[in-house]
């Protein structure tokens, strides 16, 4: 069944001042089935966070569609597009967006404690998170307290801790070190099996090499995809590394 | 060259940051003012050589002291607000490579405009308003004393040297804080308030003890002596305690709600809680400040408005008719002084009508059960318990007030002004006399204004000369002879400054010879400045509310912007942001309001005795005048919140 459907998404940015403009995506289409695990490379600049953040509501494309169930999100009401939000989506953000005012328990907590969740609830759902994150021991710190790498792990427990059908991360493993990276991408395959979906924007050939399907963008569109079909993650690997050289020659070659 | 460029990259800072300078610069000017115009009035009114002008010059004084003071403090309060502000800044300049000498040098560039500029608009103002408020001054003291409008140089030099030590303060405050620290704390410093506060529990319970002890002082205060006696202790523990428990107390509270889980993990007050506790770290003092200064806003105002109007009534007991005397009392005495008074009265071509004629014996005693006791043991008796006892004759009593009460012997009746006399009998050195009742009103007699009062009205003279014989210290019989004058303004007058000399040549030795007129223009010049003082006090600490309130708007909606934002991302919808947010800053800022409130309502009774004290017996009026100026405050205060509301919301939603 189709999940999600993107169709001819647009968005361009005018900076306040003078009427610059910047096209972050020209024409962007894809669909993604119910229980798929897909990553989105790209080059830095080429549109990933717009993307994402089109995606989870929190931006309006310029002009195009987004089907969610068959629906059009974008026709949602705030209202119900806030609760839509904590109750189907995760969101795993590039700067994490911690609140400073919350330790890192209560950060992950959020989510739940809007959706009315009893406490007990809660904590049975964050232990096995925490521990899978390695986060059990700084859960009553402070975002001001711990580093990068805790401060990302910890936005992916509070985006997990709701099990959301859909999970959005932009780049989840960007301040992480390689042992913690595979880590978290053990956790992301873990609850992909479980029925989750995953969409995970990043940087590196390592977290995409295990991902049903890549996508590649640039300069606003869709440009290359990659399936995995039957192969391994060391295979995918390969192949990712060789598209991506295409995709920067590529580029060269275009300009 | 050099120099012209730290002037310019100066000019340049203050126009960059002016939604936070301006309003310093403002109050700076408006501070200025005020303090000129008060030290003129205070110059002018020493110069002055009325009779009156001394407690004008003294109250004055005293009025100026206190707005030289708030300004050292508001100027330092909204100094460090901005320099903390601008801390990043400035850090950067050091990490660009500016020396520190550099910046030090940018921050005297900048402090000498500030001053140059807060000193020439200030003292423009204050010499433009002073005029207006001469005139103000001379109409509500109803022109008692005139003081005469002058700009004069001493009042000048004393404004200019006050403010230019205190922006010379500011300046070292500010290049000993750059000087401390390093490039990064300075950049990261706006980060380091995000730290969460720890939990100062001893703090908190010693606010919780001060403001207990404040309460207990301030209510179990029984009489205006012990309300003099002990109203700045109280005040002084009430503002200790107001301090540490906004900021030690409301943290322990919010910390321990938070520790309740069931309470705690509940969408509305998760995020209030959490949000709260970083508030009240980042602005507990500056709303324990708008606490402080609304409650002195509203006793000042609230007490100089009632003794402002109730005058006439302080008068009317002062002099319970316009003209009274007294005299020791022997055999012939009355007669003796009527006459001469009458004669008096006749010379000036006026007549004297009701007067009263009282004989009576007054003298200091503790109450101990029923027994008044002259010579209690030391330390044994507390202030509530001393009394003046004035003793009557009940037929001097019912000549004075038109009743017809009768009392066998080794009866009395009674009257006390504080407390009630439960006791059936009263014993007054070797006579104990029964209680037969109290009487209908009080005899129109002077009496303390400090301590308890009791008035015995006994049987008859004889009874009197008892008692006396009974206490040799007391200092005798007293005839009170008082009456009001028909006749002429001028003869009256006249009459007034003639009388003490005429009784004398008649042979009548007078003990006090006092008049309403006098009394009227004493009053009229003592409560008229200190309404006036309570005015000029009242713009300056509302003002100085304004401007706490405008910067704590300000910052939290730097602040809050972020907060606002990851809270919608992560599945709040705008709305209920919206709500939180507002919940929130109404609760933060009507807190300070409301505690002073309470704290007004508490202190209602230790002022009102205050106010006796100054002989303002009429505590409905009080209370009238303390309603009246909490409503127009708390009026004030909204119409406040409403306008820096908006520049606060407009700070939160930054548009998408
Ligand atoms: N709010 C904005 N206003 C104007 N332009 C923007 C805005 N946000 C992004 N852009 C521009 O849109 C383009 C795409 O930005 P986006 O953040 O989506 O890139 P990205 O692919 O996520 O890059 P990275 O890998 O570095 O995170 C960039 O050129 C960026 O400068
Ligand atoms: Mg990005």
């Amino acid at each position: 069944m189709t999940l999600l459907e993107v169709k001819n998404l647009k968005k361009i940015y005018t900076t306040r001042f003078g009427g610059n403009q910047v096209q972050a995506l020209s024409n962007v289409s894809f669909s993604v089935e119910e229980g798929e695990y897909v990553a989105i490379m790209g080059e830095s600049g080429s549109g990933k966070t717009t993307l994402l953040n089109i995606l989870a509501s929190l931006d309006k494309p310029t002009s195009g569609e987004i089907l969610l169930d068959g629906k059009n999100i974008l026709n949602i009401r705030e209202r119900d597009l806030a609760a839509f939000r904590r109750d189907q989506l995760g969101f795993v953000f590039q700067d994490f967006n911690l609140l400073d005012t919350f330790s890192l328990k209560d950060n992950i907590f959020l989510p739940l404690v809007l959706s009315r969740t009893p406490y007990q609830e809660m904590e049975n759902r964050l232990a096995p998170i925490a521990q899978k994150l390695e986060i059990s021991e700084l859960l009553h710190k402070f975002p001001y307290e711990v580093s990068g790498g805790q401060k990302q792990r910890a936005a992916v427990a509070r985006a997990l801790i709701t099990h959301p059908r859909l999970v959005l991360a932009d780049e989840p493993t960007g301040a992480l070190d390689s042992k913690a990276s595979a880590h978290l991408l053990r956790l992301f395959s873990e609850i992909n099996r479980g029925g989750q979906t995953v969409l995970m924007v990043t940087h590196s050939t390592m977290a995409a090499s295990h991902a049903g399907r890549i996508l590649f963008i640039k300069d606003g569109e869709v440009f290359h995809q990659l399936y995995r079909g039957g192969m391994s993650n060391e295979e995918l690997y390969q192949k990712i590394s060789d598209a991506l050289t295409l995709l920067s020659s590529g580029g060269a070659g275009n300009e | 060259m050099s120099k012209l460029f730290y002037t310019r990259l100066a000019f340049t800072n203050l126009r960059k940051n002016k939604s936070t300078y301006f309003p310093y610069l403002l109050s700076s000017v408006v501070i200025i003012s005020m303090f000129y115009i008060i030290q003129s009035l205070y110059y002018a009114a020493t110069d002055a050589e009325f009779y009156g002008a001394g407690t004008m010059g003294s109250v004055l004084e005293l009025g100026s002291y206190v707005v030289g003071l708030f300004a050292v403090l508001l100027l330092f309060y909204t100094n460090g607000f901005l320099i903390k502000r601008r801390k990043k800044e400035l850090g950067l300049y050091s990490i660009l490579g500016m020396e520190k000498r550099h910046i030090a040098r940018l921050l005297l560039c900048e402090t000498f405009l500030t001053t140059l500029i807060s000193l020439m608009l200030g003292l423009a103002l204050g010499l433009l308003l002073s005029k207006l408020m001469f005139l103000l001054l001379n109409n509500i003291t109803q022109f008692s004393i005139q003081i005469t409008f002058q700009v004069s140089l001493p009042p000048m030099l004393n404004t200019v040297l006050l403010f230019l030590v205190i922006f010379l303060l500011t300046l070292l405050y500010n290049l000993r804080h750059i000087h401390i620290s390093n490039p990064i704390t300075l950049l990261q410093s706006s980060r380091q308030g995000e730290k969460e506060p720890k939990t100062k529990w001893p703090l908190a319970l010693f606010g919780l003890l001060c403001i207990a002890g404040g309460y207990t002082i301030t209510l179990l205060v029984q009489t205006p002596f012990e309300a003099v006696a002990l109203f700045f202790a109280a005040a002084i523990l009430v503002i200790l305690g107001t301090y540490s428990l906004f900021t030690a107390g409301s943290i322990a509270l919010l910390k321990f709600l938070r520790s309740r889980k069931k309470f705690y993990y509940n969408p509305r007050n998760f995020i209030s809680v959490s949000g709260m506790i970083y508030r009240m770290k980042q602005h507990a003092a500056g709303l324990a400040s708008i606490c402080i200064l609304s409650t002195a806003v509203l006793v000042i105002l609230s007490s100089t408005v009632s003794l402002y109007a109730g005058q006439q009534e302080i008068l009317g007991h002062r002099y319970p008719r316009d003209i009274v005397t007294q005299s020791a009392y022997s055999e012939g005495v009355e007669l003796k002084i009527q006459q001469a008074s009458n004669e008096t009265a006749q010379m000036y071509s006026l007549e004297v009508y009701n007067a009263v004629s009282f004989r009576s014996l007054s003298f200091v005693a503790a109450k101990e059960g029923g027994v008044m006791n002259t010579e209690p043991k030391e330390g044994s008796i507390s202030a509530s318990q001393i009394y003046e006892v004035v003793l009557f004759p009940v037929e001097d009593y019912n000549r004075a007030t038109g009743q017809a009460l009768t009392l066998l012997p080794g009866e009395v009746f009674l009257y006390t002004k504080l407390s009630p006399w439960n006791e059936s009998s009263i014993q007054l050195g070797n006579q104990t006399l029964v209680v037969r009742g109290s009487l209908p009103e009080a005899a129109p007699i002077q009496s303390s204004q400090l301590s308890q009062v009791i008035q015995v009205a006994v049987p008859d003279l004889y009874t009197l000369q008892t008692i006396l014989n009974a206490f040799p210290e007391a200092e005798g019989i007293r005839y009170t002879y008082d009456f009001d004058l028909e006749g002429f303004e001028e003869e009256i007058r006249a009459f007034c400054s003639d009388f003490p000399n005429a009784m004398a040549d008649a042979g009548c030795d007078l003990i006090q010879a006092d008049n309403v007129y006098d009394g009227q223009q004493d009053f009229l010049t003592t409560f008229g400045t200190l309404f006036f003082i309570g005015l000029f006090l009242g713009v300056l600490f509302t003002m100085a509310t304004v401007l706490i309130i405008y910067y704590k708007q300000v910052s939290e909606g730097y602040d809050d912007r972020e907060r606002f934002e990851i809270m919608q991302k992560v599945g709040l919808s705008h709305q209920e942001v919206k709500k939180t947010i507002h919940k929130q800053i109404l609760l933060v800022f009507f807190l300070p309001l409301l505690i002073a409130v309470v704290h007004i309502a508490v202190a209602f009774h230790v002022i009102s005795m205050l106010l006796m004290a100054f002989g303002l017996l009429n505590t409905n009026l009080f209370f009238l005048c303390t309603l009246g100026t909490i409503l127009v405050f708390a009026l004030a205060y909204v119409l406040v919140y409403a306008m820096t509301a908006r520049t606060y919301y407009r700070l939160v939603q930054r548009k998408n």
